[in-house]
């Protein structure tokens, strides 16, 4: 008898795909299947671990809350290990197998680009919470989302606040010698310029560099106002003692952007000397909003850390799908993904809603570092 | 301009000194041992993390945190002469090689195994001061590293050229049988070769964790710096290998700050493809020293 029902749902969904999907509404029975490909080993496992804390987060708060119009949602995790083949792997288990209705993912941008091609022709929604490669949203893959902003908003919003407002217009860059870097810099370079600033020294290093001095005695020489770094933690931190060695911190405004040194790491290994670091982050948990503090107050409560912007992202992420499925009314996956498109979102960060390529909308806020504290200083700021 | 060419030839200068206690050390037990001590680069890292735990740890300032640095290394390096490279001299080089790599991998995984992966910074508290002379920037630690940089290798060599013990050391290289012959103790002169080149590690080591960071890696791309610099000086010349260590200070420094930074790493190698096509002989010339 069993056998049977399963054959007829299968059979339901089935034509329910082929048909392009008629007239069913309200949830079929069970729980909402939502999958997660996220880094849990290797060398990302710490930053996908906290993206996780907030999918798991959310997922409670919507269940203790009664669900989806009283529908559990079940979470179904992969590990990607910040692998894009073991990433894909992970994908078409989770749609092949476990049926989800979406999938949370990934964090690295090559994981989620290696991703999209099984969103695309399994027909579910992808979604990542963390990826900010400009291209994911640039390749007209309407399965694909992406719940945070992009590289490119980034600079759109950062260069806004520093060039047109602050009157920073003389920028060096130092970059880290990977496309993370070199894309970086290409893109704020052109955004600097158009806003009527100008580019006056840029440099690249190896990653694990130690000694910047050679940098910093040119950057001296320049007639750079500003210093836009691009890299990771430890190098940064590296670039940044030099920096103040030389003495530069009256002359220069020292930028990180892209957030590489905003971590409890960095500032023990710059101590003061990361004080007035200015850089950009969609969250923060210093913000203000009712939401913002609620979240952060039961996230401190849960995991006895702060959240940042990647706890944030999977919390946000996590409630948007749940809404969609709520708004679609519906486990078929292409109404799902119509209702995630349409959707009009307010979490910790903000109001938010995709545009036509599936891209996020929301502000940056304008931070910087001050006894250990990251403060915010404007914000948030849209990019268009 | 010339202002900016004599701040990066500056930075190349103090560079060099820490390169050149380096180098002077595989420099000398390449001379009178005969072997190539890859694990040299791990002498430095671990000299470098004595003295950071002996100050987190014994709560010590940073000069007598340098000084057990150098003291503990010496010790360790007499110990892993008589342990581990004893039994291979006057063995051809190739089984020098093979084991000072693997006691390299060795040394630097229960490094990364003990003290994790995490780079740490040596605080010697100079950083802070900054002197400007003739337009020229430097910070009292830069100062401090070519101050103690230049004063030891000023030491190693009067102690090579005056003392009875620098004598032996300088004998047992020439020839080590005749040494033998004329009396004196060649076991006794290698240990105090391992230790001597271990103490110097151990200051260079502690000197970069001040300046930069410390960590288990830091002594894999260094050794390998190392290796030019004795092979432009020329193998167990001291008065070769300070020279030939400051130009690589400068070629980096200077390539980094006027060509292009990114490709920094290539200027040594280029240096040295350049020698043995200009000048095989190396840079002192011939033979002697």
């Amino acid at each position: 008898m069993r056998g049977k029902g399963i054959l007829r749902s299968v059979l339901c969904v089935a034509a329910m795909l082929s048909l392009g999907c008629a007239a069913w509404a309200a949830l079929p029975d069970g729980n909402v299947r939502v999958g997660v490909v996220m880094p849990t080993s290797g060398t990302l496992a710490y930053d996908g671990g906290l993206t996780l804390n907030g999918v798991k987060m959310a997922v409670d708060e919507i269940n203790a809350a009664g669900g989806v119009s009283g529908h559990k949602v079940e979470l179904f995790i992969e590990d990607s290990a910040g692998v894009p083949a073991t990433a894909v792997a992970a994908m078409e288990k989770l749609v092949g197998m476990q049926k989800v209705v979406a999938v949370i993912g990934d964090f690295g941008s090559s994981g989620t680009l290696a991703m999209m091609d099984v969103a695309k022709r399994s027909q579910t929604p992808l979604i990542t919470p963390i990826s900010l490669a400009p291209k994911i949203t640039e390749l007209g893959n309407i399965w694909t989302f992406r719940g945070c902003d992009s590289s490119e908003m980034i600079a759109k919003s950062f260069t806004k606040w520093a060039v047109a407002e602050k009157k920073l217009d003389k920028w060096a860059f130092i970059g880290v010698n990977t496309d993370y870097g070199r894309g970086s810099v290409d893109a704020f370079s052109k955004k600097v310029k158009d806003l009527g600033g100008e580019v006056v020294y840029t440099e690249y290093f190896q990653q694990g560099e130690t000694d910047y001095y050679p940098i910093i005695t040119k950057l001296k020489a320049s007639s750079a106002n500003a210093l836009c770094m691009l890299g990771e933690t430890v190098d940064l931190s590296r670039v940044v003692s030099q920096f103040h060695e030389m003495g530069l911190q009256e002359k220069i405004t020292i930028m990180d952007p892209t957030s590489g040194t905003f971590n409890p790491k960095f500032l023990e290994l710059a101590k003061a000397k990361a004080n007035g670091i200015i850089g950009a982050s969609r969250f923060v948990a210093s913000i203000k909003t009712p939401k913002a503090e609620k979240f952060v107050a039961d996230y401190q409560k849960r995991y006895n850390i702060p959240p940042e912007k990647y706890a944030q992202a999977g919390y946000d992420v996590a409630h948007m799908v749940a809404m969609a499925v709520k708004n679609a009314d519906s486990t078929d996956t292409a109404k799902v993904r119509e209702a995630l498109a349409k959707i009009e979102y307010e979490g910790p960060q903000g109001k938010a809603h995709f545009d036509a390529k599936n891209q996020l909308q929301i502000g940056e806020y304008i931070i910087v570092v001050k006894d250990g504290k990251f403060e915010i200083v404007a914000g948030p700021i849209m990019a268009e | 301009m010339l202002m900016v060419f004599l701040q990066q030839a500056l930075n190349g200068i103090i560079l060099g000194c820490i390169y050149a206690l380096i180098a002077l050390g595989l420099s000398l037990i390449f001379g009178i041992l005969e072997v190539a001590n890859f694990a040299h680069g791990e002498f430095y890292m671990l000299g470098a993390f004595m003295a950071l735990f002996s100050m987190s740890g014994l709560g010590v300032s940073f000069f007598p945190a340098l000084l057990i640095a150098m003291i503990g290394m010496g010790i360790i390096g007499a110990l892993i002469e008589r342990a581990v490279f004893r039994p291979i001299v006057g063995k051809p080089l190739i089984n020098s090689m093979l084991l000072s790599f693997g006691l390299s991998t060795a040394l630097a995984n229960l490094a990364l195994l003990l003290f994790g992966a995490d780079p740490q910074k040596i605080e010697s508290g100079l950083a802070d001061y900054h002197l400007r002379f003739f337009g020229l920037h430097l910070t009292a630690e830069r100062l401090m590293v070519l101050v103690v940089s230049v004063a030891l290798v000023i030491l190693l060599a009067w102690f090579i050229q005056s003392t009875r013990t620098g004598k032996a050391m300088r004998a047992v290289s020439q020839d080590r049988v005749a040494a033998q012959l004329a009396g004196i103790n060649v076991s006794r002169i290698y240990t105090i070769t391992f230790a001597i080149s271990g103490a110097l590690a151990a200051a260079a080591g502690t000197m970069v964790g001040a300046m930069f960071f410390v960590s288990p890696e830091m002594g894999f791309s260094v050794v390998l710096k190392c290796f030019i610099i004795i092979a432009l000086g020329g193998f167990g010349k001291i008065r070769g290998v300070i020279v030939a260590a400051v130009m690589i200070g400068l070629a980096e420094s200077l390539g980094g700050g006027f060509i292009s930074y990114a490709y920094k790493d290539a200027y040594p190698f280029l240096l040295l493809v350049l020698l043995f096509m200009l000048k095989p002989q190396g840079l002192t010339g011939g033979s002697g020293r």
